[in-house]
């Protein structure tokens, strides 16, 4: 029976028509066990991300149908089709008509008395030889409800019709349904009321067209229209993410846009809609705007208030508001705050702040040394690889600084990572992102090869090198890496590229293996040219450097300028300088400067702000990375 | 030997330098046409405002004033080809299949870029002998863009390749390398005047010595050198700095 069920944001409809949807029924009451079933509509739908208790309830229905005609299109969208809508009303209508055929009991439970009466007689009228056994109304007390459980299973119904509101219909039946032996309980809500022509159902036309809502909203607009407003924009928002991420993609996190959301998003995409017209057409500005570091260094710090000093929060999401706080960046953001405070030794407050972010990466360090995937509360859990690395540069940094308790969790962690390796120089899938090996994870190793210098572990920098080597191995001739992706099939971003190269530079400069700086000097030669090519660097390419988004990954344009500026550094090439100067100002010209504290200095995942890398969103490591570079850019002119 | 010369136009001629590859070659008995390839205005607009930002406008102010400009205005290029009753030929841009039909009509033997944007393969194709260009920095080292910047920033000689174009940048095959010495009070601008006299007279004698045969061609080695993209500001302030130190030692 499962595998008949189709999805649709997360919860289970049954592929089934009308007709099937009988014959299951029949089914069931012939079973003669107690079974469910729920009709879904764009409301329930909705109410269920943020209700588990709800999603429990309909995931152990018997017999799930699409009760509005949005759930057939919804599921069409997201390619998982249910064949037709089984409006509730519509199925009560055959069931009766089947009752009086098979001779089943019926009962209904629910309602006014007098809607219930005139129900009744209209039952009647319809199916003169249904074996219509009882009727109680909806209004009576929780001493009564157990009465009335007893009286009902006396005159054991095989089908039982709920006309109650949610959620007391959904309790009562989670409490007394199993005990009162009926086979076949469905909630029907308002069907009651058209039955008995209190109301009346829309035309044919607006059924059809998936807008019953709309007529009802006619009949009682004062009381409705704020409840459909919002369903409707939830429900379209919905299905546009759940598309978008595929049907794969984690849970969705709740949508709730904030008021300062809601002011600032027309604003900033009206700015960036404006802003990408006259890119090809102005000089590149040079010059970092006064006050870029500290707005983005105060940014930081305000992503670790919004997790109450937890970890640095995830992002800001223009759709959701603050994310969780996200062990991965989080590790190296204390990194950013540290370095900082070696330049305005006025701030002491941030080493506090990344002592705190440290000791909360300590506090979500998994058994196995390793730590976690994705945000605080992603389920199910387990240790990956590339955040057990990033969490081991922020922890030697510490260390480095003088913090000596983050030893212990730090070899705990270079132990996780070399414990689970694999001869090849890649690790075990089942401890990667996406159970696919990643070359950007030349970027861990170049935290064990920090780790191990400290520790004197042999072991660490053996391992750290094989990666290193792997890494190479994948580079091809023009100076592209495969397997520099975070899913299969999809080209790597200048996020991922920078991610690798930083990675093999770092490592390079401790180890000094000149083919890791030969491979990070052929993709950057590529990379400098794509950067003179067009106004704003692309965010992907595929295998032959083909740009394959018109978008910019902002933080893979800021990582660059980070990776160009250590190049000049460590070849003295001032090509890489020039290249590294240029793309940082072209990072740091999206930062955000609308006065909003929730975005203020923040830099936006894309640019244009609803490209596909983090849409309407100002991830933490994105602003990391461009304070990150910042620092550079001001070594680098100090020079 | 019918050389065609390859411009954009409108640009500013200021110093007249393809006036005298042109009065040069004239002078030697060799037949000319005259190609400028046209952008669209907006392409145009956009072009020189991405390179100059605000000095385009300044400049081309200037220029429909007729304010000397620079230290020896001259004519254009377009005007002395109408005096002396050389055809010239107008295409938009020259990747149009419109622009490789006009130069075919021409037969020529020779293309000389003065000045032109990045010549397609086709076009390329179409001379007897090929095409040659005048390069402001010495190749192989330096390729690409603002190379006597970066020749200056480098401490490496300046001075100018001429070299057969093909489809790379910068790439082909070379006839002449000639070396400016750096003077008490060079400027890039006074050095870029410079360069463009050198270059008029390389480009006249590589134009000779390979219609008699004369020519040597040295090809470079791939590997060699490195590609330069348009200079940062901060590098162009180095650069000027380090300008100043080496004309104020001589």
């Amino acid at each position: 029976m499962r595998a008949e069920r189709a999805e649709v944001l997360g919860c289970p409809v049954d592929r089934l028509t009308m007709k099937q949807t009988l014959l299951r029924i029949e089914e069931l009451i012939g079973q003669r066990r107690f079974s469910q079933h729920v009709a879904i509509n764009a409301a329930k739908l909705v109410a269920m991300q943020d209700d588990p208790e709800l999603r429990r309830i309909v995931e152990r229905c018997e017999v799930v149908s699409a009760d509005g005609q949005s759930i057939v299109w919804a599921s069409r969208i997201l390619g998982d089709p249910v064949p037709e809508r089984v409006a509730g009303i519509d199925l009560m209508q055959q069931l009766l008509g089947l009752a009086e055929q098979r001779g089943f009991r019926v009962f209904v439970l629910g309602a006014r008395a007098d809607v219930l009466e005139r129900a009744r007689q209209e039952i009647l009228r319809r199916h003169p030889r249904l074996a219509l056994v009882g009727v109680h109304d909806g209004y009576f007390s929780d001493e009564e409800a157990e009465r009335i459980a007893g009286e009902i299973r006396d005159l054991r119904p095989d089908i039982l019709f709920v006309a109650m509101p949610s959620p007391r219909k959904e309790r009562w039946i989670a409490r007394h349904g199993p005990h009162i032996d009926v086979p076949f309980v469905m909630g029907v809500g308002g069907s009651i009321d058209v039955i008995a022509g209190v109301t009346r159902r829309a035309p044919v036309v607006l059924q059809r067209l998936g807008l019953e809502w709309s007529y009802r909203l006619l009949q009682e607009p004062g009381r409705l229209w704020r409840r459909y407003a919002s369903t409707n924009l939830r429900f379209a928002l919905l299905i546009l993410r759940a598309r978008r991420r595929g049907r794969d993609g984690p849970r969705r996190a709740i949508l709730r846009p904030s008021a300062g959301a809601v002011i600032a998003m027309p604003i900033v995409l009206a700015r960036d809609a404006a802003a990408t017209v006259p890119e090809g057409w102005l000089p590149p500005r040079d010059g970092i705007p006064a006050g870029a570091l500290d707005e983005a260094i105060a940014w930081l710090c305000r992503s670790h208030d919004a997790t109450g000093r937890r970890g640095s929060s995830k992002g800001f999401s223009l759709l959701h508001g603050w994310l969780p706080a996200y062990p991965e960046t989080t590790g190296y953001v204390l990194e950013t705050l540290l370095a900082y405070a070696q330049r305005r030794p006025d701030e002491d407050q941030l080493v506090a702040r990344a002592r705190e972010m440290g000791a909360w990466e300590v506090s979500v360090q998994d058994a196995d040394g390793g730590i976690m995937e994705g945000h605080v509360r992603t389920r199910p859990r387990r240790s990956i690889v590339f955040n057990t690395g990033m969490v081991l540069h922020g922890w030697t940094t510490l260390v480095e600084a003088g913090f000596r308790e983050f030893e212990a969790p730090a070899a705990r962690a270079a132990r996780f990572l070399v414990a689970n390796m694999r001869a090849d120089g890649t690790w075990r899938p089942a401890v990667e992102y996406g159970g696919i090996p990643h070359t950007y994870n030349a970027r861990v190793a170049w935290a064990m090869l920090r780790w191990a210098r400290h520790a004197d572990d042999a072991d660490v920098t053996e391992a750290a090198r094989r990666q290193l080597c792997w890494t190479v191995s994948r580079q091809t001739r023009n100076g592209w890496f495969a397997d520099c992706v975070f899913k299969a099939a999809s080209d790597p971003s200048t996020h991922g590229i920078a991610y690798t190269m930083r990675g093999l530079l770092e490592s390079y400069a401790i180890e000094q293996d000149d083919g890791w700086l030969a491979a990070v000097e052929r993709t950057a030669e590529v990379l400098a040219r794509k950067l003179e090519l067009s106004p704003r660097l692309p965010a992907n390419f595929d295998a032959s450097w083909r740009p394959t988004s018109r978008h910019a990954c902002l933080t893979g344009t800021a990582q660059l300028g980070g990776v160009w500026l250590r190049l000049h550094t460590i070849t003295g090439d001032l090509r890489w300088l020039n290249a590294g100067l240029k793309a940082v100002e072209q990072a740091v010209r999206r930062q955000e400067r609308l006065g909003w504290a929730p975005i203020r200095g923040a830099l936006p995942g894309s640019f244009p702000t609803w490209g596909r890398y983090a849409p309407l969103q100002y991830p933490n490591w994105a602003t990391r990375f461009l304070a990150d570079s910042l620092m550079l850019y001001e070594s680098a002119l100090q020079t | 030997m019918k050389v065609v010369l390859v411009s954009r136009y409108p640009r500013v001629d200021s110093m007249g330098w393809k006036r005298q590859v042109a009065e040069g070659l004239l002078d030697a008995g060799i037949e000319l046409a005259v190609l400028f390839s046209r952008a669209r205005l907006l392409d145009q607009a956009r072009a020189g405002l991405r390179e100059e930002g605000a000095a385009v406008a300044r400049r081309y102010v200037a220029l429909r004033r007729g304010e000397p400009h620079g230290a020896s205005p001259g004519q254009s290029l377009a005007s002395w080809a109408a005096a002396h009753a050389v055809p010239v030929v107008r295409v938009g841009s020259l990747s149009d299949p419109h622009a490789l039909d006009a130069l075919a009509a021409h037969h020529p033997d020779l293309l000389v870029l003065l000045g032109a944007d990045i010549v397609p393969a086709p076009v390329l194709a179409t001379p007897r002998i090929g095409t040659i260009n005048a390069h402001y920095a010495l190749l192989p080292a330096f390729r690409g863009m603002n190379v006597t910047e970066w020749s200056i920033l480098a401490g490496a000689p300046v001075g100018v390749t001429i070299h057969l174009v093909d489809p790379g940048i910068d790439t082909g095959d070379i006839l002449h390398r000639e070396t400016i010495p750096i003077e008490a009070g060079d400027t890039l601008e006074r050095l870029r005047r410079k360069h463009q006299q050198l270059a008029a007279r390389l480009l006249v004698r590589a134009t000779l010595e390979l219609r008699d045969g004369r020519a040597q061609p040295t090809s470079q080695a791939p590997g060699e050198g490195r590609q330069y993209y348009r200079m940062h500001p901060h590098l162009r302030r180095m650069t000027e700095r380090r300008l100043a130190q080496l004309a104020a030692r001589v």
